[in-house]
């Protein structure tokens, strides 16, 4: 009995130098990702990648001896993702309308101007720079953080990554109207990965997302 | 001859019955001789049978038939005799009656702003000085008003009867016009005061003269005319048209000098008498009692209150405001009268006082008609009624003579018995038949027209009668007040020059030029003048451009945006009395139509507009003016220098800032040449001067004629601007082109630039920044920074001349390099003479140096001193030279190279920065390699860790 006891005690401190030592890392890669030295647009965007994807990776490989498909890489929970992609997706597009309506949103958010005056440039910016900083999104915060993190904390995991990802944004001075569609995806993406499992469907809803947010804006300035 | 022997034989018989038979018998005998000689005679004249014939027996010897016969054998026309007639018959009605006409300065007056009218008197006899100009003025508020109410009548009953009419207009004009800004309410009573006009000083009366004051002691025959007719009737000269003979009285009341102050009959005007003009009319007229000529006219007060040579008329203007003026002279033409009169006549400017339907007569007069009934045979019944109707032929009334034409109606009806019930009943008709008199000279088939226009046979000829005409409204002079009111004139009515701003435009350059690459491109510049306003700083303008390939199409379709129009003005705004914008269209249309609209704010909202355009023919050529460096030969012909290296001619300012503006030195020769064939009549000028030469000294030079190339000397200082221009025509299209190139005197200079920046450039020292946030990078001049390993190549810019890739030399580290040396030194000059450096290892450097001499070479200070009169003394030398520093690095900036990327340059920029990248990579590896080793490694501690599973 009294074994017993003193093995839950020191796996509970291990969870937590786990926890601790999780944390860490990801503190350590956001602020490499802010702090690494990089002077070419390359050089930023291998570093995005790096310490978002490949490092967390890595990680989840070496460290903590699992596999990627248990931090949400997965489509396994198709029912519950599109049901809850669905959901979330439109309770974006309410807050944006929130937003635009009653707030600054529509004269602050700015878009390229190109995307304005030309409909394939607006492809082109949707599915490949929105697109991929998505994708990196969603795996480092969706991914990464709140799949670790609900083992612990369940459903307090998302917004707690919310948290992680809304003090990142304050302590790097990107806390913006441009940014609060990223800040509304922080929570309902997290709540439909947290639901089904999976980023996939998070990323997924949340291209969805943007897509009709940014056409909406482009069609309302012109 | 048979009628004498007969006679002779009665003569014979007579004689043997009476005793004085010898004496008849030689009377007889004389008639006989005469009878004889009148056969003779007639045998002489009319042996031409014919002619005899032609008078006495082909023709009735009527006398219309012999004078169209003599006229015809005179050769006159008889229908153009006869249109002259009748133009001498109506000439008297083409006569000009007087006239006047009133121009307003300024056109378009502001309220508070004085304003001038000028009346302009024509077709009087009299001088201007001697007329009489009556101004009246209706202010604002004061319109024609029997009933006014206590403030109208205040402001505007100024004669105190009761009505505003037409002299309160003349007393409010007489009072400006006389008063000449004398200061009668000293006291601000708004009365005259009683001090100033407390004793009559001045002999300052005046009677006016019928006519003008130049015609006195003659009768006086007054003239009404009617513009329309053309006619003049004559009226009484009852009283003059001037302002009421007025006064106030010692109680205050104003009191009429002659009779009532409202019917105009009874109202005598000032200057009917020679009585003074006294102190109660100089209160009246608010003048000065102690000078006589308050106005300071050269005429006395009455005189000017009578308008005597009063041509102008200022006051100041509020909007509303009315005024008008009737000048009363004597016509050109004299009275009828015998006497010396002429006809004394008022003008006004609308000049439609009188009219026909002032004049009546009894025309056209419809006579009693007649009926006369017939019985028939069958029974029934004709009854034809008869009408004589006659009226005044249209045109042909002269004062009281007119055509009087009649026309004769008959009406005819059958009537009888209705078979069917035997009831009365009409069989036929009515039927209408007419006929009216002719034109003399008609014949019976002729047609004419009674007076509703419908055309019946003639049955007779017009007749002309004195027909009784009355003029019912105009009987006397003064009747002519009533016209008045219909020749008020307000200075901005009708939105004419008032209301309108007059707007015109001009251009420069007078042939503008577009040029799609913007590089010889004009900047069309737009100016306004607005002739009618006083400060175009207050004006609001708006420039609208369009653009058309036909000078007049239908449509100009919309305005270009300003976007669509490069380096344009501001195209909307208060000021902007200049519109320019760069002629730098890709795809220009041939004409452009700017538009301008001009608009005024001024007080009590009024708002005045006006606007205009322009149409602008525009040139388009691709063509440039090319430079070159020239050489003189032996035989002192200039011709274009050609590269010893390449063979090819040595053209300067090819790109780069020089493209813009060419950099020459002092005592060079310039070659000029435009290489297109499609162009003719070329016209070559420096500074607005013409290119011309003495004598020709280039091969293809014509002494008469320029053609494409022309040469000109470099001789004024450092810092001077040459424009060069070149004028041609189009062969093809006509169009007139016009190429500028502007060349600049420097010093000469040469500058050692990278010929590959990709590999070597100037260091950056930092950014200027522009008010707009913009950075500027400042690069320094001397000091390079290479790539490690990467060939370095190095080009001379030189300012102002192009020495031949022969005349200068290279320095490397203090070595020389010239082509011979190059490749055993290590180094590589190319065929233009740049300079390729091997690559240095990190931390190391090159000092490069270049220098030449500049100076003109004998040749051609020979053709300069030939052909330009330049001195010998005049020419100079100078070394030139320049030197840098090259530092080799690991690798160079590449915000310095990513300018007008292309795939090569992308190319060559990830070539560049592949090993920095390549550093960066293996730095971010370790560094996330060493977060994994770290994080594992303190894990690793804890064996437990496996069992952690989701």
């Amino acid at each position: 009995m009294f074994i017993e006891r003193e093995n839950d005690i020191q796996n509970d401190q291990i969870d937590f130098l786990q926890i601790l030592i999780t944390f860490l890392v990801v503190l350590a890669c956001l602020l490499l990702i802010v702090l690494f030295p990089a002077e070419s647009g390359f050089e930023k965007l291998t570093k995005s990648i790096f310490f978002m994807i490949l490092v967390p990776v890595l990680y989840i490989k070496f460290v903590l001896k699992k596999t990627i498909r248990d931090f949400g890489f997965n489509m396994e929970e198709k029912h519950a993702g599109l049901f809850w992609g669905g959901i979330m997706t439109v309770a974006s597009l309410a807050i944006a309308f929130i937003l635009i309506n009653y707030s600054d949103f529509r004269t602050e958010y700015v878009l390229p101007s190109a995307t304005v005056n030309s409909f394939w440039y607006f492809v082109a910016y949707e599915l490949i720079f929105v697109n991929f900083l998505l994708f990196i999104y969603e795996f480092f915060f969706r991914g990464f953080i709140l799949f670790y993190l609900s083992q612990k904390f369940k459903m307090w995991a998302v917004p707690v990554q919310a948290g992680i990802y809304w003090i990142s944004l304050i302590a790097t001075h990107s806390f913006s109207w441009n940014m609060a569609p990223m800040i509304i995806l922080s929570l309902t993406a997290g709540i439909t990965a947290y639901k089904s499992r999976s980023f996939i469907f998070s990323y997924l809803s949340g291209l969805i997302f943007l897509i009709i947010l940014d056409a909406y804006m482009i069609h309302s300035v012109r | 001859m048979f009628k004498s022997k007969k006679q002779n034989k009665k003569s014979g018989l007579r004689n043997r019955r009476t005793s004085s038979f010898g004496l008849r018998l030689r009377a007889n005998r004389k008639i006989e001789k005469v009878v004889a000689l009148m056969s003779i005679l007639s045998s002489l004249f009319f042996s031409d049978i014919s002619a005899a014939r032609a008078i006495f027996v082909d023709n009735l010897p009527t006398p219309t038939n012999a004078m169209n016969q003599i006229m015809g054998d005179l050769g006159v026309n008889k229908n153009e005799l006869k249109n002259s007639i009748q133009t001498m018959n109506v000439a008297r009605l083409k006569r000009q009656p007087p006239q006047v006409s009133i121009e307003f300065n300024p056109t378009d007056p502001m309220a508070g702003q004085k304003v001038t009218a000028m009346a302009s008197p024509i077709y009087f006899l009299n001088n201007p000085k001697d007329l009489y100009f009556t101004w009246y003025l209706q202010t604002a508020g004061c319109g024609e008003d029997n009933h006014p109410g206590d403030d109208k009548a205040s402001k505007c009953d100024l004669d105190d009867d009761g009505d505003v009419d037409i002299n309160d207009y003349k007393i409010k004009a007489a009072r400006i016009i006389a008063n000449n800004g004398f200061d009668w309410d000293r006291n601000g009573d708004k009365e005259p005061d009683n001090d100033i006009y407390s004793s009559d000083n001045d002999d300052d009366g005046y009677e006016a003269v019928w006519g003008g004051d130049d015609q006195k002691g003659k009768n006086n025959h007054c003239f009404v005319y009617d513009a329309k007719s053309g006619e003049e009737y004559e009226i009484e000269c009852d009283h003059h048209l001037f302002a009421p003979d007025l006064s106030i009285n010692d109680n205050g009341d104003i009191s009429n000098q002659g009779g009532g102050a409202d019917e105009f009959r009874d109202t005598r005007t000032v200057g009917e008498t020679n009585d003074s003009f006294g102190l109660n009319q100089e209160r009246f007229w608010r003048t000065n009692p102690n000078d006589p000529d308050t106005d300071d006219t050269g005429n006395v007060d009455e005189a000017n209150v009578a308008g005597l040579g009063i041509t102008n008329f200022t006051w100041v203007y509020a909007p509303g405001d009315k005024v008008g003026v009737v000048v009363e002279g004597v016509s050109n033409e004299p009275a009828q009268s015998s006497d010396s009169s002429y006809k004394t006549m008022w003008a006004m400017p609308n000049n439609d006082c009188l009219s026909e339907e002032h004049v009546k007569t009894d025309y056209p007069k419809t006579h009693p008609s007649t009926t006369t009934t017939t019985l028939n045979d069958d029974g029934t019944t004709t009854t034809e009624t008869t009408t004589r109707e006659e009226f005044i032929v249209d045109g042909t009334r002269v004062e009281k003579i007119a055509t009087i034409r009649t026309k004769i109606s008959t009406v005819t009806v059958v009537s009888g018995t209705d078979p069917s019930d035997g009831s009365p009943a009409i069989i036929s008709g009515p039927t209408t038949t007419a006929t009216v008199t002719c034109q003399p000279g008609s014949s019976g088939s002729d047609m004419a027209a009674d007076d509703q226009g419908t055309l019946w046979p003639c049955s007779g000829i017009d007749v002309t009668k004195t027909i009784d005409a009355v003029i019912e409204k105009y009987q006397y002079a003064s009747d002519l007040n009533q016209c008045l009111y219909d020749n008020l004139i307000e200075p901005n009515e009708g939105g004419g020059a008032a209301g309108k701003l007059d707007v015109s435009l001009s251009y420069s350059p007078d042939y503008p030029m577009n040029d799609p690459t913007g590089e010889d491109s004009d900047t069309l510049a737009i100016y306004s003048n607005i002739s009618n306003i006083e400060d175009s700083g207050f004006i609001n303008y708006t420039w609208q451009v369009y653009a058309s390939d036909e000078p007049n199409p239908d449509s100009w379709g919309s305005p270009l945006l300003k976007s669509e129009l490069p380096d344009s003005t501001q195209t909307s705004g208060i000021g902007l009395n200049t519109f320019q914008f760069r002629l730098a269209f890709s795809h220009p249309q041939k004409y452009f139509r700017v538009k301008l609209t001009a608009q005024e704010n001024g007080p009590d909202g009024q708002i005045r507009e006006g606007n205009s355009d322009i149409i602008i023919p525009i040139s388009s050529a691709n063509e440039k003016i090319r430079a070159f460096n020239t050489s003189v030969d032996d035989n002192m012909m200039v011709d274009i220098k050609k590269d010893s290296s390449t063979g090819k001619d040595m053209e300067i300012c090819r790109e780069g800032v020089d493209k813009a503006i060419c950099s020459v030195v002092k005592n060079q020769i310039i070659g000029l040449k435009v290489d297109d064939s499609s162009y003719t009549d070329f016209s070559w000028s420096i500074n607005g001067e013409p290119l011309n030469y003495t004598r020709c000294f280039y091969k293809g030079c014509n002494s008469s004629k320029q053609n494409n190339t022309a040469f000109f000397p470099v001789l004024e200082d450092s810092g001077y601007d040459y424009t060069v221009t070149l004028s041609a025509t189009d062969v093809e299209n006509g169009d007139k082109i016009n190429l500028t190139k502007v060349f600049e005197v420097a010093e000469p200079g040469v500058k050692i630039v990278s010929g590959d920046e990709k590999t070597c450039h100037p260091v950056l020292l930092g950014n200027y920044v522009d008010v707009d946030g913009k950075q500027w990078p400042d690069y320094s001049e001397n000091t390079f920074v290479a790539a490690s390993g990467m060939p370095i190549k190095l080009t001379a810019n030189y300012t102002g001349f192009t020495p031949d890739t022969a005349d200068y030399v290279w320095y490397v580290d203090g070595m020389t390099v010239t082509k011979n040396n190059a490749t055993d030194l290590g180094f590589i000059i190319d065929s233009q003479n740049n300079l390729v450096l091997p690559g240095k290892q990190v931390g190391e450097n090159y000092n490069v140096a270049i220098n030449t001499l500049y100076a003109p070479n004998n040749q051609t200070k020979k053709a300069l001193y030939t052909y330009w009169n330049v001195p010998y003394t005049a020419f100079y030398e100078k070394i030139v030279a320049d030197n840098i520093d090259i530092y080799s690095a690991a690798s160079i900036s590449s915000n310095q190279t990513s300018q007008n990327s292309t795939p090569q340059k992308i190319l060559a920029s990830i070539y560049t920065s592949l090993p920095s990248y390549l550093a960066f990579l293996f730095r971010i590896t370790l560094t996330g390699i060493l977060l994994i080793f770290v994080s594992r490694l303190i894990l690793s501690f804890f064996p437990a860790m496996r069992k952690n599973e989701i």
